[in-house]
């Protein structure tokens, strides 16, 4: 879902769509596992919470693809958002 | 006119201000209806917009007496909080001064909370937070319920609304509306550009204003109504095929489009500041 806003966001400029996904990625990066055993750490499980019915009990590999896809992508959009409004910036530090 | 007041907290400072400005225009509210401020969803709501520290800083300034300076956290609201030797804190203490009653609960559109609004029997509702209002609170006025929105109507409807505005360059102001059944799509009886956004600091600073402003702007809307010269139109027609840029709802704004809406008010104080670049 992420990348699909983000993807709208940068055909149409709707913030909206931006708003939505940033709040999402958030989401998603604290259920992302960090501190957890080794062969599941970084992992993305289907669920959440994890015995939902979605995968359930499992973390999956495409989950992982699509959260560093999303990462990614809002990276990039959020840097050109800033690229292309340098008066506010500039006037930020 | 017999106006009630509906309040998110016993201590909201926007409700109090909002009693204080229908009193001093000789509209002594009928009642004011505020939600408990122990409700769990009251605070896990304050903890989610304010943080620990500041629902902490808030709590001891209105519960503890003479702890807060005398100083009101929305300082564009102390005209109308000031009281000769203090402040008003709370709507109880606004009620006292003025003798009009306060009911507490949990719910604005429980059957309860109905039964006492219309035991009060308002022509308006000022809604100064709470619930989500039901058509069967909606109904209990003889006009209806009045809002302030901070955003022009129909272009910013929903939440964030000044911080919408900022980022997409839309006049900041404020629309006092009757509320329905939509978010923000009620009729609208007044618009007003705020003039002085340039003159704000922070987000916080530009919100504080604005309800400020908002404040003020009600008590024209009510002598309006009570003059018969204050008539609401209708946002817009039903529209088969609405134009999307014209009527948006917009959600609570992520942190950082929020910080990008704070340059960007920066900088309209700097351009106001500096004045304008000639070449």
């Amino acid at each position: 879902m992420s990348c699909i806003w983000l993807r709208l966001f940068e055909m149409t400029d709707d913030l909206r769509y931006l708003n939505a996904a940033l709040k999402m990625n958030e989401m998603l990066k604290q259920l992302i596992v960090i501190r957890g055993r080794r062969d599941i750490d970084g992992g993305v499980s289907g669920s959440y919470p994890i015995w939902g019915r979605y995968q359930p009990l499992r973390y999956i590999s495409w989950g992982c693809k699509f959260s560093a896809d999303a990462l990614l992508l809002e990276h990039r959009l959020t840097r050109s958002f800033d690229a292309s409004t340098p008066g506010a910036l500039s006037c930020a530090s | 006119m017999r106006v009630v007041i509906l309040s998110s907290s016993l201590y909201s400072e926007t409700a109090c201000a909002m009693a204080v400005r229908m009193a001093k225009l000789g509209q002594i509210p009928a009642g004011a209806l505020a939600l408990s401020t122990l409700n769990r969803g009251t605070l896990v709501r304050k903890l989610g917009q304010l943080g620990v520290g500041e629902v902490a800083r808030y709590a001891r300034a209105k519960l503890i007496p003479h702890s807060g300076n005398g100083q009101a956290l929305n300082p564009s609201l102390e005209p109308w909080l000031k009281l000769e030797g203090g402040m008003f804190r709370s709507l109880r203490e606004v009620a006292a001064f003025y003798e009009f009653p306060v009911a507490v609960c949990d719910d604005q559109n429980s059957s309860d909370s109905i039964a006492r609004l219309k035991e009060w029997s308002p022509d308006l509702i000022i809604f100064a937070g709470g619930n989500v209002l039901r058509r069967q609170l909606l109904a209990v006025p003889r006009l209806g319920v009045l809002n302030v929105h901070l955003g022009l109507l129909p272009e910013v409807r929903g939440m964030s609304s000044p911080e919408w505005s900022l980022l997409n360059r839309i006049p900041i102001g404020i629309t006092i509306h009757y509320m329905d059944a939509g978010i923000d799509t009620g009729p609208v009886l007044q618009k007003s550009e705020f003039p002085d956004v340039a003159q704000c600091e922070s987000l916080i600073d530009l919100r504080s204003r604005l309800v400020a402003f908002g404040a003020e702007r009600v008590g024209s809307v009510v002598e309006g109504l009570i003059r018969g010269t204050m008539f609401a139109t209708p946002q817009s027609a039903p529209d088969p095929d609405p134009d999307p840029d014209k009527d948006r709802q917009f959600f609570v704004m992520h942190e950082w489009l929020q910080a990008r809406a704070a340059e960007r008010l920066v900088a309209t104080r700097r351009v106001a500041v500096a004045g304008p670049v000639h070449m």
